[in-house]
């Protein structure tokens, strides 16, 4: 009969102490914020005393998922602002004379200065040090870009290992749950701290690209990606790769081929740097927009020494008509003068200098910046060329865009045959060429501003709906120490009161003994 | 309701990193004196001060030009100054020699050299420079305007101009031949004394301002010597051409018109008889040699050269004039850019610098809030009902 007793206070104790067990984990977890609070459930069957049917955990996998989402973007407007504030740091428009509208104006303040005083040695001196300084500022932030982008590509390889790290973690994990879940099944199913570390690394997961999980019965999970990509499913996982030279993330199938999902990635640092590439590729392609056009725009009055000179109007298409009636002197191997009329093309210009026979041909070119000019060459740098109304200079700059834009080889030259009876109507060419340069670079940083601004207006908002989304998480699934000493507190009481059932028993016993 | 303890935790870092943000803005603010430090602070601020530097900077290019102009003008004006003291002394002196009635060759000579240095002194100033700009040389800048000895301009017919401002420009070096120009004419054709007789009958067109004359000569009822011709022509037309009879440097005569009004100019349309090989205009330099010459040669000054001098005097002193009138613009010009000028730069600074007062007012503001949030979170773990077990 005692047997029987002590049979069940023994396992009721036992019972009581793995509950004290779990609330002891909980309290220990308490600041752990991956951690769900457990609750043993103790079920009492008469007569057989008490048993531990399993334990609970507290968590909903629906704010778990909603979580994660938000994580995900949340993290992917982190690395876009991580990646543009550097852009922006490049840019101290703020900080006097570092901005590169400095260098803008230094550079056209120089041109007008010459164009008010050219025979000034200084004045021209100062040109092209001002135009070498443009070049220079905008190679190096060519140069400062291509290394941030650079850096994007290296830490889109961490992302993608660390993602593959995680999702081979989480596949062993599945495996580990199945296993544990056949183990605990008989003893509670204490096995839930697992499904603590799988969350965590859902968690880390979702924290470099967005994911969709399906959980079982006991807790094993399939993850996929947009569009059904799946990262996760039983004991394999599926590895990503990134392709740097063509900016991709690309999935690896089991089949070994590869496929592009980087338009399918819609969260996670994997999504905030491809869009950090995107962003500083429309930056690259601003700053290459103002390289061309000062190569197209940029003219000296120039009338001898050279052997290359341009219309000085540029227009959006080669038949556009000139608008302008002037005539242009060719001083060659004879005199003549080629009169045109506003409604003339450059082609016809061109036909008229080609037929004029003098040691000048003309060609239509297009400019790097897309516009069309006329290119007049003479085959002798003494050769003069002049033109009524001032259409006719040498480009201060040369090159292509911003990968070779230099300052022109002949400078020194123009500057020393210019056309001083020119040099206001270049002055006021130059002030249109001020404002296109100036615009170009005002777009250019009013898209850094304005998208960093936007990403970390955006990002406040996320991040105050993931932090409601973690508080909500953690009010269901936090340990409170307070209620956790009281637990305790209870199962200390009743740990106490079942062993003074064992002293009971043994006094009980004792007495019986004596009895006999 | 439970109150997780890291509930608790994760409000206080995120209520901490909050503050904390708020709080070392406002001490970058104060510290630095910026409201707006970087490009996504503030959009519309970057905007706007890439724009108003653009505007500063060709402000301020404007104002050298200004200055530039000012500065060239001043010498300009400067320089016509004392071109104009010179032709006044020439004219003194040539009254002078007019009114005597017995100066010996040696004086016409002494006075013919007081004409030469006076002459040199002109040209000098015709063909002064700025740096490395000829001042009357137009728009060729380095390009000696006047040719030492035949006194002609080769220089551009064009003025030099700078941009002063977004819509003007004024010119800077002037053109010389305008400048120094004169509106007389002095036939080509020379006869022996006023009184030889025309030999072929003509007529000469032309236009002073905006109205043309027809005068005929050597015809029947028609002046039949240059003498006549003047007298015809300022008996006619006196209201609008002086006409006078004016001994060359050769000693042959010639006959010299010139329009009433100081800045009016006279175009020969057609001329036809013997006086059709047409007439001279001497610039002023050009008119001070001729009267040089015919000193050296021992010929009292004319009417014609007193007129020709008075009437340089008074072409320089009308250039001058609207010389200052450009450069009392320009000058006017300095306050309103100055303005301007402070006005962008004060625009500028509204959009980027702190208000310092605001700043540590909000500065207080958020020391006080974390402090606050301080005591509060001790408060909070304070409050654990296990004191009361």
């Amino acid at each position: 009969m005692f047997g029987g007793t002590l049979g069940i206070v023994s396992q009721g104790l036992e019972i009581l102490r793995k509950s004290i067990d779990i609330r002891n984990r909980n309290i220990l977890n308490a600041n752990n914020p991956d951690y769900a609070q457990e609750d043993p459930v103790i079920k009492t069957s008469v007569p057989y005393g008490i048993s531990l049917e399993t334990i609970e955990r507290v968590k909903s996998l629906y704010y778990v998922q909603q979580r994660n989402a938000q994580l995900s973007l949340v993290s992917s407007l982190d690395e876009r602002i991580k990646n543009n504030t550097r852009v922006e740091d490049l840019f101290q428009e703020f900080t006097q004379g570092l901005g590169g509208i400095e260098y803008i104006n230094t550079f056209f303040t120089s041109y007008q200065d010459l164009m008010k005083d050219p025979t000034n040695e200084g004045a021209r001196a100062n040109l092209v040090q001002s135009a070498n300084s443009l070049v220079g500022y905008l190679k190096d932030r060519k140069r400062n870009l291509d290394t941030i982008s650079q850096s994007i590509d290296y830490s889109m390889r961490q992302y993608v290992d660390k993602v593959n790290s995680i999702t081979k973690k989480l596949a062993k994990l599945n495996q580990e749950i199945l296993i544990t879940y056949a183990q605990t099944y008989a003893r509670g199913q204490d096995y839930k701290n697992i499904l603590d570390e799988r969350d965590r690394l859902l968690r880390e997961l979702s924290e470099y690209i967005n994911i969709r999980v399906q959980e079982d019965d006991i807790g094993r999970f399939k993850v996929e990606t947009s569009k059904g990509f799946v990262l996760v499913e039983d004991k394999f996982s599926w590895e990503l790769a990134y392709d740097g030279a063509n900016k991709r993330v690309l999935w690896k199938s089991k089949d070994g081929s590869q496929v592009d999902i980087s338009g399918e990635i819609s969260g996670g640092r994997l999504k905030g740097g491809l869009d950090a590439i995107a962003d500083l590729q429309d930056y690259q392609n601003r700053l290459d927009q103002l390289a061309k056009k000062l190569i197209s725009e940029v003219k000296l009055p120039a009338k001898t020494g050279i052997t290359e000179y341009y219309w000085t109007l540029n227009y959006a298409n080669s038949t556009d008509p000139l608008g302008i009636s002037g005539a242009i002197t060719l001083n060659g191997s004879s005199s003549v003068i080629i009169n045109y009329t506003s409604t003339d093309t450059l082609t016809d210009l061109a036909n008229a200098i080609n037929s004029a026979g003098v040691g000048f041909s003309a060609v239509v070119v297009a400019n790097p910046d897309g516009t069309y000019t006329l290119q007049i060459t003479s085959s002798n740098p003494s050769y003069t060329i002049t033109d009524s109304n001032g259409m006719v200079g040498g480009r201060v700059f040369e090159g292509t865009g911003i990968a070779d834009i230099k300052v022109a080889g002949d400078i020194s030259i123009q500057l020393s045959n210019l056309d001083y009876s020119k040099a206001d109507e270049f002055n006021q060419f130059s002030r249109l060429w001020w404002d296109n340069s100036k615009n170009i670079y005002q777009g250019l940083t009013s898209a850094i501003a304005g998208n960093l601004n936007s990403y970390k207006k955006q990002y406040d908002i996320e991040n105050a709906v993931l932090n409601s989304l973690n508080a909500k998480l953690q009010e269901m699934q936090g340990v409170s120490i307070d209620k956790e000493f009281m637990e305790v507190f209870q199962l200390q009481k009743s740990y106490q009161a079942l062993a003074k059932v064992v002293s009971a028993i043994d006094e009980l016993i004792q007495t019986t003994l004596n009895m006999v | 309701m439970k109150v997780p303890d890291n509930l608790l935790f994760s409000l206080f870092i995120e209520q901490d990193a909050r503050i904390k943000k708020g709080l070392s803005e406002k001490t970058l603010d104060v510290s630095t004196g910026r409201r707006v430090r970087a490009l996504s602070d503030e959009p519309t601020a970057t905007y706007n001060v890439i724009e108003l530097k653009k505007e500063i900077a060709q402000l301020s290019q404007h104002s050298q030009n200004r200055l530039f102009a000012d500065t060239n003008l001043t010498y300009v004006d400067f320089t016509l100054g004392k071109v104009w003291d010179t032709l006044k002394g020439l004219y003194a002196t040539t009254i002078r020699a007019k009114n005597s009635a017995t100066l010996t060759p040696d004086q016409l000579s002494a006075l013919a050299e007081q004409f030469d240095k006076g002459l040199g002194h002109i040209l000098d100033m015709a063909n002064d420079k700025l740096g490395q700009n000829y001042l009357f040389g137009g728009s060729s800048l380095t390009v000696k305007p006047f040719d030492p000895n035949t006194l002609n301009y080769t220089a551009s017919s064009q003025d030099f101009e700078v941009w002063v401002s977004e819509n003007s420009k004024v010119s800077v070096f002037l053109r010389g031949d305008k400048v120094f120009g004169s509106n007389l004419y002095i036939s080509k054709v020379s006869f022996a004394s006023p009184t030889t007789s025309f030999t072929t009958p003509g007529a000469i067109t032309l236009q002073v301002g905006s109205n043309a004359y027809t005068i005929s000569y050597g015809g029947a009822g028609e002046p039949q010597n240059i003498q006549e011709l003047a007298q015809y022509i300022n008996n006619n037309f006196g209201d609008k051409l002086h006409a006078f009879v004016s001994q060359n440097p050769d000693g042959s005569y010639s006959i010299a018109l010139a329009p009433v009004e100081l800045s009016a100019s006279v175009q020969f349309i057609g001329i036809t008889g013997e006086l059709s090989a047409g007439f001279e205009n001497p610039n002023i330099l050009q008119a001070v040699k001729r009267v040089k010459e015919k000193l050296q040669g021992g010929f009292y000054p004319d009417d014609f050269d007193l007129f020709s001098l008075n009437r340089a005097g008074e072409l320089i002193s009308l250039r001058r004039s609207e010389v200052g009138s450009v450069l009392s613009t320009v000058k006017n010009l300095q306050p309103t850019q100055e303005n301007l000028d402070l006005v962008l730069k004060k625009q500028k600074s509204d959009l980027e610098d702190a208000d310092i007062s605001e700043s540590i007012m909000e500065y207080t503001r958020y020391r006080i809030a974390y402090e606050a949030l301080m005591r509060m979170v001790a408060d909070q773990k304070d409050l654990t009902i296990l004191k009361y077990i």
